[in-house]
């Protein structure tokens, strides 16, 4: 199983958001650290095929970033959340189900599985215009779960949690890391530092630096601060 | 398709869940009752003329010479001592009908009271030769009007003809409340997906993209022929109120006054519901085609509103090829002088009667 991005750019007129990026991701958290304006939600963006790249590839085992099977072993948390406040949660999370393709019973009873997981079966009728910004924030990590997918692409995923919820959502994706490949995008150090198996630092569009917690011999925040000389946004 | 339904099902929630599609819907409802309401008030004493007597007579001179006995005229002197008839009281209701008819085609109170057999066939040939000059018609266009005019019956017969009259004028109005009715309730179709930036993980996911889009054209085109059909319904039925169940047989000569189609007042009436019908396919696909063009809700309705006041222009006729696009802007397209409008569409030299 591998996530394979080939010499990939997002150009906006002059400027590139993103530039020339070579990745190779197998299973296993990998978290995506940079300030704000260093290209991580563009590079997710374009992983997640909602962009299209200027240059470069993105393939999935071999199946193209811009076909629908792709699409199909893709789980994908946006950094601003978006949702309809005319539906309940579980109104919204069948929505979403049948978008990805699964079937009415397989919907309802993941749904229910996951509301129960984010904390949310005890609200999941009521209007999700009623729901607060950290229930808003698990119900999105529940969406992006639905499908069991096989790349989940988390953009900043733990904003809005409380120290708790950040702690068992953590767990959760390291869980689910096992198995499946997981990017997660945050400037939030501690987030990665307890759980990605590697760990990739982004700035002006590159990557410029690629390695795990046990090539750094000091703290990683430390070491973090050091790679972007205090251009950090926290 | 995958979960067809079901996404079927979701998108007419998210269009029926907008504010605006519930405020909307009520606001027009209410003016429609308000139509029907005023009409009903204004026309009641119509649709009690007693006129079943008179029904299936042709139109001609004993018919007239009774009518005037049914009815007292009010002269007026004007200051050149020309006598002329102000108004009219009516002492039989059952000419209360024809008395208009003859008012509308001869377009003077005086001339509707002392018309005769020839003068009323006289005006129908004189109103159908102007339409054909005022419309600049080509050699050609008048040779196939002409062919149709021979199989006209003038004088037409009488026949209860006011509920079509009436309906043909509602179903106009209805025109423009499908038009702001479907503008503003599907503005948002594909246009809310951004505003509220649900767009990312819709288009992150298996059938977030062509597939979706054909759902919601299909959901949204539903909705808009569900509200052209209630505006048509809503907007014509006080018509079998007022005057119950209406002569399909009533000629449209006797409807819209002097034309070269013979038709039933029904069969137009029909044409333009279904006229109506794909006109409002056409607002719901123009409205979700400008939602997902600029991702906003706002223009589209911009739009339409432009559409809608481009529609109230009237240009001249002498102007053929702007007159005649103008008819055919759907916001003014059906109506009834769309059976008095003799232009024909010149389609690869087919010349097309747009009926």
């Amino acid at each position: 199983m591998e996530l394979w991005l080939n010499n990939v750019s997002k150009k906006y007129q002059d400027k590139a958001a993103v530039d020339k990026v070579t990745l190779r991701l197998q299973p296993g958290v990998t978290g995506l650290l940079g300030a704000n304006g260093a290209g991580k939600t563009t590079l997710m963006r374009m992983i997640c095929g909602i962009l299209k790249s200027t240059e470069g590839s993105i393939a999935f085992d071999g199946t193209d970033v811009s076909e629908e099977s792709y699409r199909d072993a893709l789980g994908y948390l946006p950094q601003d959340f978006g949702y309809y406040p005319s539906f309940t949660g579980r109104d919204f999370l069948l929505y979403m189900a049948a978008l990805k393709g699964m079937s009415k019973s397989a919907a309802g009873s993941r749904a229910g599985e996951l509301m129960e997981l984010v904390s949310l079966s005890g609200v999941a009728n009521k209007k999700i215009k009623t729901y607060s910004g950290g229930m808003l924030r698990r119900l999105g990590i529940a969406q992006a779960l639905l499908n069991d997918p096989k790349i989940l692409i988390l953009d900043e995923p733990t904003a809005g949690l409380d120290p708790k919820e950040r702690v068992r959502f953590r767990n959760l994706i390291a869980e689910y890391g096992e198995n499946n490949i997981v990017l997660l995008s945050t400037h939030i150090v501690s987030d990665v530092e307890h759980i990605a198996d590697r760990i990739l630092m982004m700035k002006d569009g590159q990557i410029t630096w690629d390695g795990t917690q046990s090539d750094i011999k000091e703290d990683l925040e430390k070491f973090y601060l050091e790679q972007f000389g205090g251009d950090m946004d926290e | 398709m995958n979960n067809f339904g079901t996404l079927y099902r979701f998108e007419l929630k998210k269009i029926f869940g907008r504010k605006i599609t519930l405020v909307v819907l009520l606001i027009m409802t209410a003016a429609m009752a308000a139509v029907n309401i005023a009409e009903y008030v204004a026309v009641k004493k119509a649709s009690e003329c007693n006129d079943e007597e008179l029904v299936g007579r042709q139109l001609d001179d004993s018919l007239f010479d009774e009518m005037r006995l049914g009815i007292k005229p009010n002269i007026m002197t004007d200051s050149l001592g020309n006598e002329e008839i102000e108004n009219v009281e009516y002492i039989d209701n059952a000419y209360r009908n024809l008395f208009h008819y003859l008012l509308n085609v001869s377009g003077n109170t005086t001339r509707a009271y002392n018309i005769s057999e020839a003068q009323l066939n006289k005006t129908f040939n004189e109103i159908i030769d102007h339409a054909y000059d005022d419309f600049k018609l080509s050699d050609e266009e008048i040779s196939y009007w002409e062919a149709k005019r021979a199989d006209i019956i003038t004088p037409p017969v009488y026949d209860k003809s006011a509920g079509w009259s009436n309906g043909i004028v509602n179903l106009y109005m209805s025109n423009f409340f499908i038009l702001i009715t479907i503008g503003a309730i599907l503005s948002g179709v594909f246009a809310d997906e951004y505003s509220l930036r649900t767009d990312a993980i819709v288009f992150a996911s298996a059938n977030g993209k062509k597939r979706l889009s054909c759902v919601k054209m299909l959901a949204g085109c539903t909705v808009g022929l569900i509200v052209s059909a209630f505006m048509i319904f809503g907007y014509t039925i006080l018509e079998f109120i007022l005057y119950g169940p209406l002569d399909p047989e009533a000629s449209i000569q006797l409807t819209y006054g002097p034309t070269v189609l013979d038709m039933p007042a029904k069969k137009a009436c029909l044409i333009c519901m279904g006229i109506l019908l794909i006109i409002g396919l056409f607002y719901s696909i123009l409205t979700m085609f400008l939602s997902q063009l600029f991702q906003n809700a706002t223009v589209p309705i911009a739009i339409l509103a432009v559409l809608l006041i481009c529609s109230m222009l009237n240009p001249p006729n002498s102007y053929r090829l702007i007159a005649q696009i103008a008819s055919y802007l759907p916001a003014t397209f059906p109506g009834s002088w769309t059976f008095t409008d003799y232009r024909l569409l010149n389609i690869f030299g087919l010349r097309l009667n747009i009926l």
